[in-house]
């Protein structure tokens, strides 16, 4: 039996040549990847020493044998994903990603000039010039191993710009085959003046197990608007890493909304640059977990424009021995007066083999500036317990409705009518409710 | 239809009804009146089954059951209703979703199927119309945003819904206007029958001006300590409570 040393970076460096080797790509990104994978190499992988993965067993989930590759779909799985995916909704766009590799024959973008969705290996080797420019533009000045690593060794992903004063409504399936190739979807989003994108995010696995480590970079313009809705869903054989990296000039908007439902890891990274004056960034989280299942949120925002405003709120229920883990972080430049940030992470804990952990953190450097944060853990409130419970309305339904009121006014955020309520039934079966 | 007989209990350890006894008949309506402090809110937490608080002797006969060995919703299930003092919010729950799960939950342990949705649309308009309550109150979250007013008339809303065997109304006029007060009282008015029953807590003789009362009892440290009828609570308002407590001490 060998071991695997999770710190033995070898495989990445072979990884990478192989995909240089196989895959034509300008020598723009080749000089980003190879500069990503120096630096990669020199954070290594994260591990307990990390802050941030403190409770969040890395080497645990690569141990189980997953590992970089060359990914090359197989004609018949395609025609498998294609009987498991929904019907498309009418006036919507739909990118299938199968284990990171954008899949034309399964997606289906509708004709428009008014905004372009392509695959990202795509307009690399058109040369497409955005692309190659503000590829790895956010990532990389952070010191994100896993979002570097995925700069290094990403493949493809889908490259979306939206003209600007046009709309694109976009559903995202992120399908894994089960394989142990380390899947690494690279996704680049640029919302021109006025635009706006809406992004649903699903994730589908097919077989066994996955393990995905995804990278989208957001670039909104002036008074741009992205709203993204995140549905980790896939059942609990995947482990994901999300990271979004966000990038917003003057008054811009960006609004996500994360629903962790099912996972044995889901972890999702959101690292947000208020760059402009006057944007708004509004970050919601709901996470419901049981079993083993482990739901993280890490969000940075920086505040680094004057007159801007974000709001974080982030809810959870947890159940058996699930673990949840907040860490939030405020950052708040001198130029940024007139801030106003705020930032709540509120948890019921239904066991005690349960755990949430929460670490807001603020770190102002303006003096003129409004920020809070708050944490809190709690069991369901006894007085509101015994309202329902007066109603004649049994203990187990009661703490059914009181959960579902706890994590709904995140749920109330999402604009879109219909997937409000779809991400609302999804949560009131989860809890055996039937509204 | 109700006994309770030198009923003890209290919260936190502190004990607060020190002997009570009552008995209500099937059709009577009884106000308990009383300085604040004396354990009209206790009676009626303790009869509703709330936890916080204990009960240390006595018992309390419902309907020929030992109420204290049923659970809240169980007493709620057999037809005992109490109207909160401070009704809880509840927001994401619409009041329509709410009252349905009550009713069905009531119906299941009846061993009856769900409510149709014509028929409890048709009872909850009904019963909206009587207390008041504008359209969009349906699909509201159970009294997020709602004014005291609107919050105790839902409670009257409720128990309209549910249409229990006893009522308990705790200080459900403390804090409403003058029409707030007249729509809840003939909210009750209407719901008054041979069959059923309302225990009235309240501080002042006020919403007894529209809800007659059938008997008017006064509360005092724990107990019982004064009966009559409606006109005992004209008398009150006029000599004030210390009127008790001075016949008391002089006993």
């Amino acid at each position: 039996m060998t071991t695997v040393t999770t710190q033995d970076l070898s495989i990445y460096g072979k990884a990478l040549a192989v995909l240089e080797d196989s895959q034509k790509m300008p020598q723009e990104v080749i000089d980003k990847k190879q500069a990503a994978f120096e630096k990669f190499e020199q954070l290594g992988l994260p591990s307990m020493k990390h802050e941030e993965w403190r409770h969040t067993y890395l080497g645990k989930i690569i141990r189980k044998g997953f590992i970089p590759g060359f990914i090359q779909n197989d004609e018949s799985v395609l025609k498998n994903i294609q009987a498991k995916l929904p019907k498309v909704p009418q006036g919507k766009n739909r990118i299938v990603l199968v284990d990171g590799i954008f899949v034309k024959s399964l997606s289906t973008i509708l004709p428009s000039d008014q905004y372009s969705i392509t695959s990202i290996q795509e307009s690399w080797s058109q040369n497409e010039n955005f692309a190659i420019q503000s590829f790895a533009s956010l990532t990389d000045q952070k010191e994100q191993a896993l979002a570097i690593l995925n700069t290094a060794l990403c493949q493809d992903g889908v490259y979306i710009s939206i003209e600007k004063n046009s709309t694109a409504d976009i559903e995202l399936y992120l399908v894994k085959t089960g394989g142990i190739k380390i899947s690494m979807p690279r996704n680049l989003i640029h919302v021109k003046e006025n635009g706006q994108v809406n992004i649903e995010e699903h994730h589908l696995i097919l077989a066994g197990e996955s393990f995905s480590n995804i990278v989208s970079e957001v670039i909104l313009e002036k008074q741009a608007q992205a709203e993204w809705i995140s549905i980790q869903d896939a059942g609990n054989n995947t482990y994901e890493l999300d990271h979004i990296y966000v990038h917003q000039k003057e008054k811009s908007q960006y609004h996500s909304t994360t629903v962790s439902l099912t996972g044995a890891l889901m972890r999702t990274c959101q690292y947000v640059n208020i760059a402009g004056e006057e944007a708004h960034a509004n970050l919601g989280g709901v996470y419901l977990l049981d079993g083993e299942q482990q739901a993280d949120n890490v969000i940075v925002i920086e505040h680094t424009a004057p007159n801007a405003t974000s709001n974080q709120l982030f809810k959870g229920i947890l159940d058996g021995k699930s673990t949840s883990v907040f860490n939030g972080k405020i950052m708040v430049v001198p130029e940024a007066q007139k801030t106003d940030s705020y930032q709540t992470n509120k948890n019921i804990l239904l066991s005690e083999d349960a755990s949430a952990y929460s670490r807001p953190q603020l770190e102002i450097y303006a003096d003129d500036v409004k920020c809070s944060h708050g944490a809190t853990s709690s069991d369901i409130e006894d007085s509101e317990l015994f309202y329902l419970r007066a109603r004649g309305i049994g203990r187990e339904l009661s703490k059914s409705l009181l959960m579902f009121a706890f994590v709904s006014d995140v749920i109330e955020e999402i604009k879109d009518e219909k997937l409000k309520e779809w991400v609302k039934t999804r949560i009131a079966t989860k809890l055996k409710l039937n509204l | 239809m109700l006994k309770i007989n030198e009923l003890r209990g209290g919260i936190e350890g502190k004990e607060i009804l020190k002997g009570l006894n009552l008995e209500i008949n099937p059709g009577e309506v009884h106000a308990i009146m009383g300085p604040n402090g004396t354990g009209k809110s206790t009676l009626g937490n303790i009869l509703s089954g709330n936890s916080r608080y204990e009960v240390t002797g006595g018992s309390i006969t419902f309907d020929g059951m030992d109420l204290l060995e049923l659970s809240p919703e169980e007493r709620a299930q057999h037809g005992l209703f109490l109207a909160f003092q401070y009704p809880v919010e509840i927001p994401g729950v619409s009041n329509a979703n709410f009252l349905k799960a009550s009713i069905n939950e009531i119906r299941k342990s009846k061993g009856k199927g769900p409510i149709s949705a014509p028929e409890f649309l048709k009872l909850l308009r009904e019963k909206m119309e009587l207390v008041e309550m504008s359209k969009d109150f349906i699909s509201r979250s159970v009294n997020v945003g709602f004014s005291g007013g609107e919050k105790k008339r839902n409670e009257i809303l409720q128990m309209a819904m549910l249409d229990p065997k006893l009522a308990i109304l705790d200080e459900t006029d403390s804090g409403l206007d003058i029409d707030a007060l007249r729509i809840v009282a003939n909210g009750v008015n209407k719901l008054r029958r041979p069959d059923n029953s309302f225990i009235i807590i309240t501080h002042y003789q006020r919403l007894l001006q529209y809800i007659v009362p059938d008997f008017v009892h006064v509360m005092y440290e724990g107990r019982i300590v004064k009966s009559g009828d409606k006109n005992l609570a004209l008398e009150l308002e006029e000599k004030g409570y210390d009127w008790i407590k001075e016949g008391l001490e002089t006993v």
